[in-house]
Order: C-alpha cells, then sequence, then structure tokens
C-alpha cells in the first residue's frame, strides 16, 4: 500500500513541475532589448535639441493667453525634459534639465503655477500613449516635488502623440517628440 | 475477473495503476471511436424492396432482410457507390409492371428473388471474412463493405449526393447536419427534420436547398408507401462525426 | 477498494462497447469543396413613368458590395431585359440565369414620384426555380442606399440565417475639418456626415447598444475627459472630467455600464461607472499602465491593455475585477483588443512591420495575423462577426478599411479627408 501511495506522489509532483515549467515561461517575458539600443542612441540627438529648445518656450509664451496677463518675470527658461521610447523614467539630462526648471520656479517665479504637459512619439497605440504621456508628465512633476516645489502649484495634462513638437517618422523626429513640457498658467 | 482475491502483494499497487491506465485508454478509445459517428436516434427502418423492378447500384447491396440478431451487431455504415442508380429510368418501368403482375410472373419473380437470397448470403458471409482479414472499424463511416437499407434510401442518396454538389456552402470548419426525410407515397418530401447540426445556419441552407433541389427528380418510393430515412451531410474529406 | 475500482472500470468498458454496438446505420451524402454561389444583382427596372438608370445602378452596385464583401457569394451587376409584366406578374425565365452559372438573382422595380421612392427587392433561387425573399421600401430618394442595404441585410437572413450588417453606419474620428472630430458614415464610407464640432481634440468614440448614444474623450475643457451625446442632439454632457486622463470608454453590452481609464489616483487604471459617470468601481490595481476595455458580448469579461509585465499585453479580467489572466503571449506590443460579438475570437493590433491586426481565441490560442500591408489599428467587429473595420495607413494618410473576419476582402471605405481613425460599429438600423 504505502509504495503505491509513494507512486502516486511521484506522478503528481511531475504533473505539477510540468505545470510549473509551463507557467514560468510566460511569466518571464517582460525584457526589453529595443529599448535598451535606443538609450544609447537617442543621448546624442537630444543633447543637440536642448539648445534649439531652450529658446522655443520663450518664444511660445505669448501664445499663451494665460501667460499675458502674468508678470514679466514669467519669461523665464523652463527647459522642456525628454524621455526614451516607451519610458516615463527620467534620465540624467531629464534630471538636470529639472533641477534647473526647479530652481528658477523657486526663485524667479516663485508665485507661478505651471503645467506639465506630457507627449509622446507618434509610435504606438495614440490611446496607449495618453496613458504614457500622463505617466511623463506626472514623473517629471514628481521630481519637482522632491526638489521642493510645492505640489499645489503644479498640474499635469497628457497629449498622447496628439501635438508632435516636430514632424517626422524617423528617430531624430521622435526623440524630440517625447517630452514633458512646462506652461505656466498663472 | 475471477481470480479476484484480497493479498497485499507489494506489486498489486503498480499493477493495479497499470490496468486502470490501460482500460481508461480502451474507454477512451472506445468513446473516441463511438464519437465518430453521430447517434441517429433510431434505428435506420428497413424496407421491402422489390429487387426486380427497382434499379440495383450492386448486387450486393440489394439485400433488405438484415439477419435478426442485426442490431446487436456492428454495422457497417457506408455510402452506397453511386452508379447506374443515377438513372431514373427504370423507374417507369415498376410503374407499368405494378398492375400487371399475375401469379406466373409473381413466381419468377418469388424464384429470383430467393436465388438473389441465397447469393446474397454467400456474399455477406464473404464480405464478414474480408472485415476480419482487413480488421475493418465496426461504426465507421464511409467504409466500404454491405449496406444493409433500401434500394430506395441508396437511390435517395444518389439524387441528393448530386444536388448537393451544386448547393453546398458553409462557414463553420467541420459542419455537419443530420436530417431526417419523410418521403410520401408521390415521392414528394413530406417533411425535413433537422435532427443534429453544428448549427453552421449557412451549411444547414445548403443541405435545404439541395434536398429541394433532389425533390424535382426523385421517383415515389416503392410500393407507394411512406419512407424515412437519416442522412448525414457533411463535406467531403471531413472527419469528425 | 481496489476492486470496487477495477469492476467500475470493467463495467465502464461493457457500457460503452455496448453503446458501441447500438449504434446505428446511417447514410453519409457528402460533397466536395466549398461553393461561393453565384448572384447576379440586375438594376431594378422602373415601374412608371420615370425611369432613372443612376438610381437604380446605385442601388444595385451598393448591394454587389454588401453581399461580395459577405464572404458568401460572388456578386456580379448583369443588366437584362426588364420583365414586360413586372415584377410582380412576370414569370422569371431561369434557364438563361442556370446555364450562365448563377445560384442566385436578385431583381426589382422602382417607383419614383417626385421625391417619394418606393423600391421592392425580390431574391430568386436559381437552382430550385423559386423566389426566395420579397421586400418593399418606402421612403425618399436619398434613402435608396439604405434600402439596397436594408435587402442585403435580408438576403443574408435568408441564406445565413443571421442578418447581414450592411445598414450599420460606422463612427469614426477624422481630422478632415482640421482638428480631430467624430464623424458618421455608412458602412460602405457613403453619406458622411460630422458629428462633433467642439474645435479640440476629439478621439476613442464607442456608441450605445441601443445606437442611439456616442461616448467619445475631448480636450474641450482642457483636459482628456469622457463625454456622451445623443447622436440626434448637439448637447454634449460629460460624464467622467476627473484629474488626469479620461480615456477609452467603452460601453457594456447591456448599455447599462461604461468601461474606462482613469489616472486620477497616479497611474492609469481600469473602472467601471455607471452610464452617467457615477459610482466608479476600480478593477486593477497595478504600478502600471490599464486601458482600452473591450466587453465580452455576454457583459461578463473585460479584455484590455497593460504594460504591467513591461511591454503592453492583452489582459482579460471579470467585469467585477477578480479572475485576471493574460491573453496575448507574443513578445508585446499589444493594443485596441475588441470581443467579436459571437464571443470566440479577440481582435487586437500587435507591433510588428509597423502595426498588424492579429485575432486569436478567447484562451489566447490560435493567433492569426489578418494585415500586412502597411501599418493597420483598431480593429471593430460588426454586428455579425462578418466583417472587421480598421484603419490603415498603406495609401498616404490613415483612412478606415473594412475586410472580412479572416483578412480578405481589405478595402478602404471611407471618403473624407484628413486622417481618419478609430473605427466603430453602430448596431444595425431595425
Amino acid at each position: 500500500m504505502r509504495k503505491e501511495f509513494k507512486g502516486m506522489v511521484v506522478c503528481l509532483g511531475l504533473v505539477a513541475l510540468m505545470a510549473a515549467g509551463c507557467a514560468k515561461d510566460e511569466v518571464v517575458k517582460k525584457d526589453e532589448p529595443v529599448v535598451e539600443q535606443q538609450t544609447v542612441k537617442q543621448a546624442e540627438p537630444v543633447k543637440q535639441a536642448e539648445p534649439v529648445k531652450q529658446a522655443e518656450p520663450v518664444k511660445e509664451e505669448p501664445k499663451q493667453q494665460e501667460a499675458t496677463a502674468a508678470k514679466a518675470s514669467e519669461a523665464v527658461a523652463l527647459e522642456t525634459v525628454y524621455f526614451d521610447f516607451d519610458k516615463s523614467d527620467l534620465r540624467q539630462d531629464a534630471r538636470d534639465a529639472l533641477s534647473k526648471n526647479a530652481e528658477a520656479l523657486l526663485k524667479q517665479v516663485a508665485d507661478a503655477k505651471i503645467k506639465l504637459e506630457g507627449h509622446c512619439d507618434e509610435r504606438g497605440s495614440d490611446e496607449y500613449n495618453m496613458a504614457l504621456g500622463d505617466r511623463r508628465a506626472k514623473s517629471a512633476a514628481n521630481y519637482l516635488t522632491t526638489l521642493g516645489v510645492k505640489a499645489d502649484r503644479i498640474s499635469t495634462v497628457s497629449y498622447g502623440e496628439e501635438k508632435p513638437a516636430v514632424q517626422g517618422h524617423d528617430e531624430a523626429a521622435w526623440s524630440k517628440n517625447r517630452r514633458a513640457e512646462f506652461v505656466i498658467v498663472k | 475477473m475471477q481470480t479476484l482475491q484480497r493479498r497485499s502483494d507489494a506489486w498489486l499497487g503498480i499493477t493495479l495503476l497499470l490496468s486502470a491506465m490501460v482500460h481508461m485508454a480502451a474507454f477512451l478509445g472506445i468513446t473516441w471511436l463511438q464519437g465518430l459517428s453521430p447517434d441517429p436516434g433510431q434505428l435506420q427502418t428497413t424496407y421491402y424492396v422489390d429487387v426486380v423492378n427497382l434499379p440495383v447500384a450492386s448486387p450486393q447491396a440489394g439485400s433488405p432482410t438484415p439477419a435478426p440478431d442485426n442490431t446487436d451487431q456492428p454495422q457497417i455504415a457506408s455510402a452506397p457507390q453511386a452508379g447506374p442508380m443515377m438513372t431514373p429510368a427504370p423507374t417507369a418501368a415498376s410503374d407499368g409492371k405494378g398492375p400487371k403482375s399475375d401469379s406466373q410472373t409473381f413466381q419468377e419473380r418469388m424464384a429470383k428473388l430467393e436465388g438473389k437470397a441465397a447469393e446474397q448470403r454467400q456474399s455477406a458471409a464473404l464480405e464478414s471474412l474480408r472485415q476480419k482479414v482487413s480488421g475493418g472499424r465496426p461504426g465507421m463511416p464511409g467504409a466500404s463493405g454491405s449496406q444493409t437499407g433500401s434500394d430506395y434510401t441508396a437511390y435517395l442518396h444518389s439524387r441528393l449526393k448530386d444536388a448537393f454538389r451544386d448547393t453546398i456552402q458553409y462557414q463553420s470548419k467541420t459542419p455537419f447536419v443530420v436530417v431526417r426525410l419523410t418521403i410520401d407515397r408521390d415521392g414528394r418530401v413530406m417533411r425535413t427534420r433537422f435532427e443534429q447540426s453544428n448549427n453552421d445556419k449557412v451549411f444547414e441552407k445548403s443541405v435545404q436547398r439541395a434536398i429541394e433541389l433532389a425533390e424535382q427528380r426523385i421517383v415515389p418510393p416503392p410500393g407507394r408507401t411512406t419512407y424515412e430515412g437519416t442522412f448525414v451531410f457533411k463535406p467531403q474529406g471531413v472527419l469528425q462525426r | 477498494m481496489k476492486l470496487i475500482l477495477r469492476m467500475t472500470l470493467c463495467l465502464a468498458l461493457v457500457g460503452s462497447l455496448a453503446t458501441l454496438a447500438g449504434s446505428a446505420t446511417y447514410i453519409e451524402v457528402t460533397a466536395p469543396g466549398n461553393r461561393l454561389l453565384k448572384l447576379a444583382i440586375v438594376p431594378p427596372q422602373p415601374l412608371g413613368a420615370t425611369v432613372q438608370p443612376d438610381l437604380a445602378n446605385e442601388m444595385a452596385e451598393a448591394q454587389v458590395f454588401d453581399l461580395t464583401m459577405s464572404g458568401l457569394f460572388t456578386a456580379e451587376r448583369r443588366d437584362a431585359a426588364p420583365l414586360s409584366q413586372g415584377l410582380g406578374l412576370s414569370m422569371v425565365d431561369y434557364v438563361p440565369w442556370l446555364t450562365a452559372g448563377y445560384d442566385l438573382l436578385i431583381r426589382g422595380e422602382y417607383v419614383l414620384r417626385g421625391d417619394e421612392l418606393t423600391v421592392e427587392f425580390r431574391l430568386f433561387d436559381v437552382l430550385n426555380k423559386k423566389s426566395l425573399l420579397v421586400k418593399r421600401y418606402l421612403g425618399h430618394r436619398a434613402d435608396l442606399r439604405q434600402f439596397a442595404h436594408a435587402f442585403s441585410d435580408e438576403v443574408l437572413a435568408s441564406l445565413a440565417g443571421e442578418k447581414g450588417p450592411f445598414t450599420s453606419r460606422i463612427v469614426f474620428v477624422s481630422s478632415q475639418s482640421g482638428n480631430k472630430e467624430i464623424f458618421l458614415m455608412d458602412w460602405d464610407g457613403h453619406n458622411p456626415q460630422q458629428i462633433t464640432r467642439s474645435g479640440a481634440i476629439t478621439l476613442s468614440p464607442d456608441i450605445s447598444p441601443d445606437g442611439r448614444e456616442i461616448i467619445f474623450t475631448s480636450y474641450k475643457r482642457g483636459n482628456p475627459d469622457l463625454y456622451k451625446r445623443a447622436l440626434s442632439s448637439t448637447v454634449e454632457v460629460p460624464v467622467s472630467t476627473r484629474p488626469g486622463v479620461n480615456i477609452t470608454g467603452a460601453w457594456s453590452p447591456d448599455g447599462s455600464k461604461i468601461a474606462l481609464a482613469l489616472s486620477k489616483d497616479g497611474n492609469t487604471e481600469l473602472y467601471t461607472v455607471n452610464r452617467d459617470g457615477s459610482a466608479p468601481n476600480r478593477l486593477t490595481v497595478t504600478h502600471a499602465a490599464n486601458l482600452s476595455p473591450a466587453w465580452s458580448p455576454d457583459g461578463t469579461r473585460i479584455a484590455f491593455v497593460s504594460d504591467r509585465l513591461g511591454k503592453p499585453h492583452i489582459f482579460v479580467i471579470d467585469a467585477n475585477g477578480g479572475n485576471l489572466r493574460r491573453l496575448t503571449t507574443n513578445n508585446g506590443n499589444n493594443f485596441n483588443p475588441a470581443w467579436s460579438p459571437k464571443g470566440d475570437k479577440i481582435a487586437y493590433t500587435h507591433m510588428v512591420d509597423g502595426f498588424q491586426i492579429f485575432v486569436c481565441n478567447i484562451d489566447g490560442n490560435g493567433e492569426t495575423q489578418l494585415t500586412s500591408e502597411g501599418s493597420n489599428e483598431r480593429p471593430r467587429w460588426s454586428s455579425d462577426g462578418r466583417l472587421l473595420a480598421f484603419s490603415s495607413k498603406r495609401n498616404g494618410a490613415e483612412a478606415i478599411y473594412v475586410m472580412r473576419a479572416d483578412g480578405s476582402g481589405q478595402t478602404k471605405v471611407s471618403r473624407t479627408a484628413g486622417k481618419n481613425i478609430h473605427p466603430v460599429w453602430t448596431p444595425r438600423r431595425q
């Protein structure tokens, strides 16, 4: 009798092992080799883009109707922050830019409220990009609050892939579209 | 079964496990086999057929008299060969002969029938031998062999098959329809009952159109009786049910 | 114990043998192959004084497209001499159609008095030499395509047991007017009309099961909020204006709930709300994005997109939030799930050579690629599950295409300029 039970236990064990083997296979697939490659490649175009970008918010400001009513001190340049493909975590250059922005927000325009707009490149489904843009804006906003900017001064909005900064269907364009922009609202 | 006795043999567990597996396999195998053939609900009714007057597909297929223990044996259900049956012409002869048959012609026909029956018994025996040798699986649809249905069934089958060729259409992978057809004494389709189906409406419609098309050309059942038969429609080469 | 087990097994064996012996004879009727029925469509003939060949031809062409796309027929427009006694009294001569190899025939008759149009269509079974279907439609000249589609629906009902989707329309997003707005068109792209005129980005429409109301996401107040409006009205009612995104609204099959994605609590999570936006019930709890819900036809389950494993995959969850499981097992980047109306398949977009449309069974097996030309997104099923609409970027700007559920017959239908995306079928018109 005991041997029989042993046999059954062994059988059951084998079946369980097989099942476990199958299940594991599914869970493990979540690496992203594509993104790793892009991180390396993108470092350069983004750096080049920044000087250009720095001037832009100044030019855009007259367009913002809320901004026209604001003080002259708001003509401060808040740098746009850039992201990797399908990522919302902050690269080192993004942290540097946010540190500068935080300094400006704490000293130069200490009373201004800002809106952070999250954007994506055209790849990925447009609906998924709405969520990604939301995550990017919130990721930048969270970093600002850790640098001392009060959370009630910051609001976020996601535009997904609906408002690209640059038209184009290559990595040069895409890297400039994966961004979080600052808009002074008050 | 008779050696069942309680023993505390160490191997008993293993043999039990093995036997359980073998039995399970056999059981599954048989249920699978069974699954191949749909349950038509009732037995195919066998009709008396005047062999002399009706067109015959093949002499073997003409026997209208199954053995009494027929139902207990696995039968070979086969699609009879559509051959010379396809011409409805001989039926005109049957209509003409019917009324004027006197006792003499009746005797002749009885003699012929008896001869046929003897011939059939022989060929049936041969057939069963052949089956044993070739290991034909009982209950398999479409196997070649002795069709125990009536000739009118074979005749209808060839009509339906012809019509079905023109209408067949389906949208599922393995469509099938089991239809019980009732044909009245005038050769009109009195009732078409879909007994089983995989619910492919397009296929059902194509079967219905095939039956309508076949109806235009069929002759009345022998002896002016009502005929009832069950047919399974499916595309060629489809092996389910 | 062992004895009982053995005896049970033996009994089972004997029992199955007995039933096997009981299985009786049946006759198998087979035919080779699957036929594509040949259907001739004769433009309806005029009855009365007003003769308008354009009108008749337009109806015939609409039916040719409908019934060809059904996948059951090769439909051709064929001209024939008018029946001298009119449709009602003449005997149709089947022989020429039979010899020309046709299985089915549609003929019709119309009367046009001023703007009033009456059309009668008849479907004939050439093989069986009988009439299968007679329908008469009364209305206005502008309805003529609707009449043609309505009869196509009936032809499918007659020959396939279920009405066709050809009186359905397609709600979609078009940038024809400059920014993205909601539009509506016939399923074959005719009669496009603009619905929203918000001047702001408008996205992701879905239609209520009764076909009367749409929900959509609009930026008209600066934030992506969910709105609702009746197709017959211009009043847009906010349904969900919570902070963060209020996107990818999907009406439940019974119309009582809306599933949507909200990021009010941080990341984007799946919720159901009542049709007025109240009583949010959170379905997912992750640190990832969860969005694009698609209800099963029985309303018990929801397929959606989540990147909780890194890359976006399709998952399935019970409508009350339990019983989560992953559907797609490919290398990721799957979007836009759509549950087939029969409940047996899920169509979705997978990123491979751009975007392509795939279907799989609801257990995740049987993944099949349906598109390969250009980049194709956002499949949506027609009410009968025979067709899929999707957006495709294959010849210039994105346009709405339709195809059969097996991927065949991919045809551009949208005629509006600009980008045309996010197609959704309306229920068929009754």
